[in-house]
């Protein structure tokens, strides 16, 4: 879980630096889970085996949506792959990874399936991009809009944050 | 109510109300309702604040303050604590504090320690991302007797079961990762999660969150609700 105070603090210094923001979005995320546990399955309908109809269960190799281990799964997965890029995970938040180069500094932010990339170099967000969508299922967003329910916008003078659609949205749910 | 707390990722200005009143889910009254109630209608006329970061020098800067004995119904303390980094607010807290304080000075000192324990997590944060800082953090304080007790060695028999936190602090102060200022009561940014405030007091401090609206004239609309969000609070403590 990405605390608060570690995403202000990024788009504290990416106003600050004046850092462009790209948002990716890994599709279906829980599928790229490896598992490590055991896990049966019974055959769900239209996915029978022919050759075992009945008293066979599927044995899962990877993870699906539901599972408690899918979560921990993927993050693994993703964690375990950063590094060959050349990302470290902070020690004071598991979720922020980073990319110390001659060319300059990656900062990456990861909320389950939405990634934050920020730097010093948007050239050098191209070929993480890539990398990334190789490994895995991936949409380019482009620039950051919306994250977690947060709007970003983007003024002369710095960035604005708000939950303006949020709380219209909670405002509709209590009919105020 | 979830939803509230999770709106105070951008929105410092409600912190403390929506702590207030998430105090209160257990057993909810009619006049928590209504208290929840009023929070919305701010909200609504306050649709469109948002946070403001703006390049400025890079420099961390805290607010630490407590409101001593405020809960008239368990006599806990508040502690607030605000964390600036350059002009851009990025961590603040508003918590009632664990034990009893029986002295004001022992309030604002476990809010110290607090804020101490968030500059140093977000101190590690920054040197993961290889940015250095080249002053030490400094936390403003408006109680005298705390921030001496930060930086001198005096150690009365009514401080004795502060121990840890003394020491905490102190050792930080001696080793040159933190500095303890005062701040006047006026000017103490995070009076704002520690109590309610009059109307006066409320939009001064609203304007020091960097809330920017993308809609400059809707911040007019703001203060006619700042009155009845302050008496929200009044209610819910009563």
């Amino acid at each position: 879980m990405v605390k608060p105070t570690t995403v202000r603090l990024v788009l504290a210094l990416a106003a600050h630096f004046n850092w462009s923001l790209r948002q990716l979005h890994v599709k279906n995320v829980f599928l790229h889970g490896i598992l490590h546990e055991e896990v049966y399955m019974t055959q769900p309908p239209s996915f029978v085996s022919k050759a075992h109809p009945s008293d066979f269960v599927y044995w899962l190799k990877k993870s699906l949506y539901g599972l408690k281990q899918a979560l921990r799964a993927w993050n693994e997965r993703f964690t375990s792959f950063l590094p060959s890029l050349g990302f470290q995970a902070s020690l004071a938040d598991s979720s922020l990874f980073v990319q110390h180069s001659s060319h300059g500094t990656l900062i990456l932010l990861l909320y389950v399936d939405d990634i934050i990339l920020t730097g010093s170099h948007s050239s050098l967000f191209s070929s993480v991009i890539a990398a990334l969508s190789q490994e895995f299922d991936l949409t380019d967003l482009g620039p950051l809009h919306h994250f977690l329910g947060l709007q970003i916008s983007y003024l002369p003078s710095g960035l604005l944050v708000s939950q303006t659609s949020y709380i219209t949205d909670l405002l509709d749910r209590v009919d105020l | 109510m979830g939803a509230l707390q999770y709106l105070t990722f951008t929105r410092r200005d409600i912190a403390f109300s929506v702590n207030q009143a998430c105090q209160f889910m257990h057993n909810p009254m009619v006049s928590h309702v209504v208290a929840v109630k009023r929070i919305l209608r701010y909200l609504k006329s306050t649709l469109h604040l948002g946070l403001h970061f703006h390049p400025s020098p890079l420099h961390l800067q805290a607010y630490s303050d407590a409101d001593w004995a405020g809960d008239p119904n368990d006599r806990r303390s508040v502690s607030g604590s605000l964390v600036y980094f350059g002009s851009s607010p990025i961590s603040w807290a508003s918590k009632k504090q664990h034990t009893i304080s029986r002295s004001s000075t022992e309030a604002e000192y476990r809010a110290l320690a607090i804020t101490a324990a968030e500059l140093a997590w977000i101190r590690q944060l920054l040197c993961d991302i290889h940015i250095l800082l080249l002053l030490p953090p400094l936390i403003h304080c408006d109680n005298i007797s705390a921030i001496s007790l930060a930086s001198n060695p005096v150690f009365h028999s009514r401080m004795k079961h502060l121990q840890i936190d003394y020491n905490f602090v102190r050792e930080r102060v001696i080793m040159g990762d933190l500095l303890v200022q005062h701040v006047s009561s006026s000017d103490q940014f995070a009076d704002i999660l520690t109590k309610d405030l009059f109307i006066s007091l409320f939009q001064h401090h609203c304007s020091n969150l960097m809330l920017g609206s993308s809609q400059p004239v809707i911040e007019g609309a703001c203060k006619d609700i700042n009155g009845p969000d302050d008496a929200k609070c009044q209610k819910i403590s009563n």
